[in-house]
């Protein structure tokens, strides 16, 4: 049996968190680069076509595949930057202190080294192919950890799409943040107007406003009021107060930053846990526990009727009984 | 000793004898350890005390030796728990139950075997002595019981008919006559002429002779046990004490066989009256078997000092010295609690 694929895995190959876990701090690592301004790239890897192969051979060479994966990755990164889980057969992967620039090199030496894995079936040898979608924070408008994300997941997908065996970077960070800023929708009455000229020929509805109207002057005098007040409307959305599902959202971010924090608080004190663990035990050990040593006898012995004085010393015996009995009594 | 600490104890049984001394607190066990603490028992003064020493409490020559920081405790003096006006002194009675704990401890008992224990008290302990010597062993035992410690070191050399036993501690000494059943009252005499009385003898020696010299009364017990004698012919005995701070040699031979020589009178005069009330067919026969036992008898010479007064007072005598004067107490103390019978033990639970 292959060895099971941890849900993440670390340098110290030990599965303490889940993935909900990993990503809170994958959270709070996208925060620690926020806040010290470092580079940080996060990557989504996808083995090509890994649900046919599982379909086709079976889910050991699957599991065997990512398992291979996993050895990979950890082969091409630094000890000290790999934090990565398993997300439905795909390999989350946060480099911290990597800028966009410097991960490219990585990527290609993670392309050339799947290539080189095989995997043999009924007597053929297939190759394996990687579709790598990647992200980073030095985009104004990567925001937090979860654009990241989504830019990476888009990134695989348009690597699928483009046939595999590449890695890609959609950049398309701003469009995630206006849709969670809660930019109107296309049914909005300002937004619906403005997009009926969106990309049209203004000729065309210059011509048709005189169909309308008659006069060229007056034609003219609506359109240009209509590209005013288009203006206007893109200048009112982008200063427009936020609707109450976005109050939610803020408070639904500021749960989450709290969220982010006891998660924090808790690593540290498990990883306190951890060393008040090892100083326990270590302490432990110093310590010669004395486990005493065992007398001579196991039960009672009492006098031995063998003894040459062995009535005396009954009678003598059972004198300081008598006496300590005594003692017993009066003290209560 | 706590019902489960008792339910678990199914591996053995583990006597011991102790012997509760004012100077020092010997135990003689059946595992075959045998351990020996000076009877210090001190407490921190203060916070900073106990956090520089990192102990709530030191025994023994570790107590002595930081004294200055401890409020110390010899819970026994002149042989018998301190008492004040009001009843018995609680810090000396926590003094002695820390004290027995610890001896027991020293015995290194296993956690699954029955302790039982034999205490030799003073010979004319009272009973309030007793009962406060029970307490503080009951806490670290599981049954015990006491006994008189000249009869001890009298069964510990099975030497049970017709014979008078000397104990010397540093509190007391104790007179025993053993004539083949329980010594009572009227056998024993406890005299408070132990190493405690040589000390201050000796003080007095030092400062008659040597007015200038400095010293303590723990400078004075190390001397003497180092150099205690009684004899005429010996080398003279050289020590340093401070003189205006200056370490300066004094010879203080005649000093220290003065002071050793003051405790032999009372003893040949507590002999005689324990022979001169024991049936007369029997008075030689008594005098020619003196045990000479105790801390105190390791003095060079005493026995013979002894042998010539009784020479000199009672017509003659004869004094046997124990071999182990640190442990004939303690070793008398296991054979007792060894002979003795299981429902006893049961009984004093």
């Amino acid at each position: 049996m292959p060895d099971p694929i941890p849900s993440t895995f670390s340098r110290s190959g030990q599965s303490l968190f889940s993935v909900k876990e990993v990503r809170a701090l994958m959270n709070i690592e996208f925060e620690r680069a926020a806040r010290y301004n470092y580079p940080i790239c996060c990557l989504l890897i996808q083995i090509d076509r890994i649900a046919e192969i599982a379909t086709y051979h079976g889910q050991e060479v699957k599991s065997l595949i990512l398992g291979d994966l996993v050895e990979l990755v950890r082969g091409q990164t630094r000890a000290g930057d790999l934090l990565g889980c398993m997300v439905e057969d795909r390999l989350l992967v946060v480099l911290p202190h990597t800028s966009p620039r410097e991960v490219t090199f990585m990527l290609k030496r993670l392309l050339a080294g799947a290539r080189q894995m095989r995997f043999g079936s009924g007597g053929r040898t297939q190759a394996i192919t990687l579709s790598i979608g990647i992200s980073h924070n030095q985009h104004p408008e990567a925001r937090n950890f979860d654009v990241l994300e989504r830019v990476a997941e888009e990134g695989v997908a348009v690597a699928t799409a483009s046939g595999g065996d590449r890695f890609v970077e959609t950049e398309l960070y701003g469009l995630h943040e206006r849709k969670r800023e809660g930019m109107p929708a296309s049914g909005h009455p300002d937004y619906t107007r403005i997009a009926q000229y969106g990309g049209e020929d203004y000729r065309q509805r210059l011509i048709d406003l005189m169909s309308t109207d008659g006069s060229l002057e007056q034609a003219a005098g609506a359109l240009a009021e209509e590209i005013i007040a288009r203006a206007l409307a893109e200048t009112q959305s982008e200063q427009m107060p936020i609707p109450p599902s976005s109050i939610d959202a803020s408070k639904e971010e500021a749960y989450r930053r709290e969220i982010d924090n006891l998660h924090r608080r808790i690593a540290k004190l498990t990883q306190s846990l951890g060393l008040t663990e090892q100083e326990i035990a270590r302490l432990r050990n110093l310590k010669s526990v004395d486990e005493g040593v065992a007398s001579l006898y196991r039960e009672v012995q009492g006098l031995n009727p063998a003894d040459a004085r062995a009535e005396l010393k009954k009678d003598l015996m059972s004198a300081i009984f008598e006496a300590n009995l005594d003692l017993k009594r009066k003290s209560g | 000793m706590t019902e489960k600490d008792e339910l678990q104890k199914d591996h053995g049984v583990l006597y011991l004898g102790i012997d509760l001394g004012t100077s020092r607190t010997s135990v003689s066990a059946s595992n075959g350890v045998r351990e020996t603490i000076e009877s210090f028992v001190g407490y921190p003064k203060d916070p900073v005390a106990r956090k520089l020493l990192k102990k709530d409490v030191l025994f023994g020559a570790e107590a002595r030796e930081k004294r200055l920081s401890l409020n110390l405790h010899r819970p026994l003096e002149h042989g018998v728990l301190k008492f004040n006006k009001d009843g018995e002194d609680s810090e000396s009675l926590r003094a002695a139950q820390d004290l027995v704990k610890e001896i027991v401890r020293l015995a290194r008992p296993r956690k699954d075997e029955l302790v039982y224990a034999v205490v030799g008290v003073p010979a004319q302990a009272s009973i309030n002595n007793k009962d406060a010597i029970l307490q503080a062993a009951r806490e670290s035992v599981d049954s015990v019981m006491l006994c008189s410690e000249p009869f001890s070191v009298a069964y510990g050399l099975d030497m049970l008919e017709d014979v008078l036993v000397i104990d010397i501690g540093a509190g007391t000494v104790d007179l025993c006559r053993m004539h083949g059943t329980m010594p009572e009252d009227a056998d024993q005499i406890t005299l408070t002429s132990g190493g405690d009385f040589v000390d201050d003898e000796l003080a007095k020696e030092i400062s008659k002779a040597y007015p200038e010299a400095q010293y303590t009364k723990q400078m004075l017990k190390a001397i003497k046990e180092r150099h205690s004698t009684v004899e005429d012919n010996v080398e003279r005995i050289m020590v340093d004490l401070p003189v205006k701070g200056k370490p300066t040699q004094h010879d203080i031979t005649e000093c220290m066989q003065n002071a050793c020589r003051r405790m032999v009178p009372p003893i040949v005069e507590g002999l005689g009256q324990l022979i001169a009330t024991f049936d007369p067919e029997f008075q030689d026969r008594l005098k020619n078997r003196v045990l000479l036992a105790g801390g105190g008898s390791q003095i060079r010479g005493l026995d013979s000092a002894i042998q010539a007064y009784m020479q000199e007072t009672l017509g003659g005598g004869k004094v046997i010295r124990t071999e182990e004067p640190m442990y004939g107490g303690s070793n008398g103390a296991l054979k007792i609690a060894h002979d003795m019978p299981e429902e006893y033990w049961e009984k004093l639970k």
